[in-house]
Order: structure tokens, then sequence, then C-alpha cells
């Protein structure tokens, strides 16, 4: 019993862990933010070459930034993220964490909405160009809404994800959950309770998360 | 109205069409038949435009359909799928009312207005509110028909419009496109209902390996047929 009092109560330990989940929370947010706008920026740069072999440059660079992103460890790209890129700023270590792990899950959404673009019936863009809908106006009214939808569940898993994903940002020194656990351990050379309840913590949220995701789309689909 | 000369389509390595060559009057009622893979489909959606041809030329009005441009010329010629492809996240009156709305053809108002109005002239108007994935398959093609009259086409394009129905509501769609056809419109069907087509047809096209292999009134095609090829195709509808 000690221990856990050692672990939560004394010097005010627990603070520790809720500012850790604080930032685990805020830096999962704002990627999913950034991932998401990013996602969409890539998915219109695809599809409009696609449709309209447009902007070639602009393809390939989206691709090679899918294929680099997807083909790499997360935790390389936020290391080459705060010492290189941010070597000499002064930018906050959580901007930089939000910024790392957004771009990370631009990639991964993109790949989202693009297979959500594709699952959409071709037989309805043939409607649509048979009622003499324009592409854009196909792709706004017709399309994107149904993709959208299409591509909800596995946005889900995304942030999900993300927010685990987020645990190693600890090695560029934010202190986000698991650092703050690992930072209690040190202290009370005991690393039992710090780690456990941190896991459980992360199990909470991910449960958490992924049972309101399942009652909005169940919710949605009735609609 | 429509005049298609030396239409030729590859896929590939698939020749879809061969050499086709179909004049349509206004008014005219056009039924294609003739096995499946034969081009009949890719032959309506050539003149839609959903496809291009290899070479050919399509004339809607003396002009060539690929000089239009396209939302002004599918306005004009107006195309019914086999599987109804009502955008399924819309009500059935969004369904109806978007194209004329975003083409700025009609207002909200008057597109949700004559959109009511043909919807009770088939007897949906209390399935307005409705999804797609409510309706019944005959029910789904009638709002089809409808998304697709209301932008007053001159022609219509139907790819086997009752080919995913099961028989009471084919009954019902092929009666519909009965009082179409009487208000004078021009059409081109695609069907393996040959009742229909002979009852229907001013002229019927007998196609088989992306050709017009035979042509002529629906009397000349049914009861006197000349080319082998379309005598063994009845034939094996008959059994």
């Amino acid at each position: 019993m000690t221990e856990l009092y050692k672990t939560l109560i004394y010097d005010q330990r627990y603070l520790l862990i809720l500012n850790g989940l604080k930032n685990t929370i805020i830096i999962t947010i704002g990627a999913l933010i950034i991932g998401i706008a990013i996602g969409i920026l890539i998915t219109i740069v695809q599809n409009n070459y696609k449709a309209n072999k447009k902007n070639k440059l602009l393809y390939y660079l989206a691709n090679l930034y899918v294929k680099i992103i997807r083909g790499t460890p997360v935790l390389l790209q936020l290391m080459i993220i705060y010492y290189i890129i941010f070597k000499s700023s002064d930018i906050s270590i959580i901007i930089i964490g939000i910024i790392a792990f957004g771009i990370n899950s631009g990639a991964y959404v993109s790949e989202i909405f693009r297979t959500g673009i594709e699952a959409v019936d071709k037989g309805q863009m043939e409607a649509g160009r048979s009622l003499g809908l324009k592409y854009r106006q196909i792709m706004n009214y017709i399309i994107l809404p149904q993709a959208f939808k299409i591509s909800l569940p596995a946005l889900g898993n995304e942030f999900v994800t993300l927010i685990k994903e987020t645990s190693v940002a600890g090695y560029i020194g934010i202190i986000e959950l698991t650092k703050s656990g690992d930072i209690i351990a040190s202290r009370t050379y005991n690393y039992f309770f710090p780690l456990i309840i941190t896991a459980l913590i992360y199990l909470v949220l991910t449960l958490g998360i992924t049972k309101l995701l399942k009652k909005l789309e169940k919710g949605d689909s009735n609609a | 109205m429509l005049e298609i000369k030396n239409l030729v389509k590859h896929f590939d390595k698939v020749k879809a069409l061969e050499d086709i060559n179909l004049t349509v009057q206004k008014g005219e009622k056009i039924v294609i038949i003739g096995p499946s893979g034969c081009g009949k489909s890719t032959l309506l959606r050539c003149i839609n435009l959903l496809e291009t041809p290899t070479s050919g030329i399509i004339k809607y009005r003396d002009v060539e359909t690929k000089k239009y441009k396209r939302d002004v010329l599918c306005q004009k010629i107006g195309m019914i799928f086999q599987n109804y492809n009502l955008f399924n996240h819309l009500t059935i009156i969004k369904n109806i009312t978007l194209a004329p709305i975003k083409l700025k053809i009609m207002t909200k108002e008057e597109a949700y207005k004559k959109a009511m109005k043909m919807l009770k002239l088939m007897k949906l108007e209390d399935k307005a509110g409705n999804y797609p994935r409510e309706l019944s398959g005959g029910e789904k093609q009638r709002v089809a028909i409808i998304r697709s009259l209301i932008l007053s086409p001159e022609i219509i394009l139907l790819d086997e419009p009752t080919g995913a129905l099961d028989p009471e509501n084919i009954k019902d769609v092929l009666e519909i496109l009965k009082d179409i056809a009487k208000d004078g419109m021009t059409m081109i069907v695609v069907t393996h209902e040959m009742n229909f087509a002979r009852e229907f047809a001013d002229r019927v096209e007998f196609m088989d390996k992306g050709m017009i292999v035979e042509e002529g009134t629906s009397k000349a095609i049914f009861d006197h047929p000349k080319n082998e090829r379309l005598k063994e195709f009845l034939n094996k509808i008959k059994s």
C-alpha cells in the first residue's frame, strides 16, 4: 500500500500523471487535426491529378510524402523534426510534437480518405455525370459525403493509434503520459505501480473512445 | 436528332463496338436487343459521353457530341441505369432536385415543386423524405426516371431499366416507360424484355459482337428474322 501511496500521493505525484495525460491528449488531438487537414490536401491533389491530369509535380510530391512517412518509424520522424528541422528554434516542444505527429498522421489519413473515395460505387459518379453535373460538383455533393462516412471508422482507429503512438514523445523530452509514469518510477525505484497505472489509463482512454465512436457510427447509420 | 457514324470503341484489346451506324429521329423509340456482352450498353455510354469512342462520329442535332459542353449535352440526353444509381446519402426529393438546382436550371422552390408533382404522378409522394435504401427496386427506378425527366431531356437512354427488378416491378416500370413514350419522348432502350420490345419499339436493332447485325420494325425482327444469329438468339430466349 505504501508503494501505491508513493506512486500517486506523495509529493503530489498524481499531478505529474495528470499533466502527462493532458499533454498526451493535446498532442493527439492537435496531431489529428493537422493530420486531417494534410489528408484532405493530399486527397485533393491526388484526385485533381487523376481526374484532370493537372499538377503532375504536386501529385508526385504528395505520393512521395505518403511513401516516406509510411515507410519510416514515427520515432525517427519525430527525432528528425526535433533535432534537425527545429534544431535551433525556441518553439515549445509540445508544438513540435503536434507538428511531427500531425505530419505522420496526414499520410495515414490521406490513405484512409483515398480508400473511402474508392469505396464509393462508381455508378454514383456516372449518375452524376449523366445528369450533367461538373466533376467538382459530383465530388462535393455526391462522392465526398459518402466517402467521408465510409472513412469514419478508420479515422476513429487512427485517433486511437495516435494516442498510443504519442508515447514515444518522451524521447525528445515531452512529458506525456508514458514519460510521467517513467519519471515517477525512477523516483520511487519501483516500476510496478507507475507503469501499470499509466497502462491502465491508456486502456481506459482507447476503450472509451472506441466505444464512443461505435455509438456515433450507429447513430449515424440510423439517421 | 441523333446520328451515329462508323462508331468504334475498343477497350485495350476488347473490341466492344465495331462500325456502328444508327440514325434516330425525333420521337422515335429504338429498342436494342442482343446477347450480353454484345456492346449494347457501351453504345449508350458512348452517346452519353460516359465512354470516349475510339473513332467515329456521334452527332446530336447536327453537331458532334464531343463539341458540346458535357453538362449541356447531358441535360438534353438523359440516362437510366440498370442499378438505378440513386445517390445513397440523399433523400428521394434531394436526389431529384440536386441536378436542376446545382445546374441553376431552377430555384430550390421550383425544383421541389416540380419534383413533388412528378412524384405524385408516380404515386411516390409519401417517399419524398425517405432514403433510397428504404425503397423497393421498382420505386428506385421510378425515382431515377423522375430524376432524369426533371431536366426535360430530349432523348432518354435506358440501359436495361428492368434488369434488376422482380416481375411485379418490371410491369410497373414498363408501364411508365410507355407513358413517357406517349408524350413523344425520343427513347433508346436496351432490354431483355422481348414482349415489351415488340410492343414498344418503332425500330429494333439486333446487336452481336459489337455490330448491328439486323434492324427493322418489331414485326420484321420478331416474326421474320433473316439473320441466322438473330434467329438463334430469339429461339434461345423463347425456350
